[in-house]
């Protein structure tokens, strides 16, 4: 998978309601990591991505995963925090756990494609909790096409406390 | 397979290890130590290694998706979140069960609505780990 990123991409989480942008030319090898990592349970699938020529073949429902957890997570060793995530997702120290997310799904993304992930923040809310005061951040994925259709869409929670 | 009918449920049972977590953490690029480093893990307050969230999602999501491929269907959209944390080596369950089924707004005479409910479980601490929902679009029989 070779990745990209673009312009208003200077954190690894989004500022603005804008966003920032991470492009993915999907390669069938991408496609196939990913499908052994979960243990996919379709071997017909799984030997159609070990073929270089299945190009325009489907990738599994959650590969968007694989593309929205690197976006903008494709940085240097010495810009990684002592937890292993990139320095620039540093939340001042607050514990961040996620919340629930919710998928739309147009039509599966394929091999040989080229997918942009936008991100941004939609919201934030300051709430009162048993335990303390927590923040919970709405924010959205957009995976779409080199024609600009949105071929998945994932809206997700994440709590700081 | 069963067919996808009101109350039908199936089910997958899997026991993450630690090759399976270090192999999606690799998969997406994903360098944090809570899911390969158990004495960060530790240190961060954890019991164990953590199970990705996104991978329990795969695991109920990509089940359901078999069991529509089975009927012609396909996923049209679904929603989870996490209730509890899984750790490495323990047992989860996924599970998926149809809890409705109807005619599709668009070409209702070809194709049908399905909903699911999911859950991934951890029958040793007697709790869900991740629960959810799955909508998919099946051929009419």
């Amino acid at each position: 998978m070779s990745g990209e990123r673009h312009a208003n991409a200077d954190r690894a989480e989004p500022e603005s309601a804008r966003g920032d942008l991470s492009r993915f030319q999907i390669g069938h090898l991408d496609v196939l990591r990913y499908a052994l990592a979960i243990g996919l349970q379709r071997p017909d699938l799984i030997a159609q991505y070990r073929e270089p020529d299945c190009q325009g073949a489907n990738a599994p429902v959650t590969f968007y995963v694989a593309l929205g957890q690197a976006a903008g997570r494709l940085v240097d060793r010495d810009e990684l925090a002592p937890d292993g995530l990139p320095l620039a997702e540093d939340h001042g120290g607050l514990r961040l756990t996620a919340g629930e997310c919710h998928v739309t799904v147009a039509r599966a993304i394929r091999v040989g494609e080229v997918i942009s992930v936008r991100r941004s923040l939609l919201g934030q809310a300051c709430k009162a909790g048993r335990s303390g005061p927590f923040a919970v951040q709405f924010l959205r994925r957009s995976y779409a096409d080199e024609a600009g259709n949105v071929v998945v869409s994932e809206d997700y929670s994440r709590i700081l406390r | 397979m069963t067919r996808l009918k009101h109350g039908a449920t199936i089910e997958r049972r899997i026991t993450p290890d630690e090759a399976d977590l270090f192999r999606f953490s690799a998969a997406l690029f994903l360098p944090h130590l809570i899911h390969y480093n158990a004495a960060y893990a530790a240190a961060d307050g954890h019991a164990d290694l953590l199970v990705h969230g996104p991978l329990q999602g795969a695991y109920l999501v990509e089940l359901v998706e078999r069991w529509l491929s089975a009927e012609n269907g396909h996923i049209v959209g679904f929603r989870y979140r996490h209730v509890a944390p899984a750790y490495v080596n323990q047992l989860l369950v996924c599970q998926a069960t149809v809890t409705g089924r109807h005619p599709a707004r668009r070409d209702a005479e070809h194709f049908d609505n399905v909903e699911l409910a999911v859950e991934a479980r951890d029958p040793a601490g007697g709790r869900a780990t991740t629960v959810g929902t799955v909508t998919g679009l099946v051929g009419r029989t």
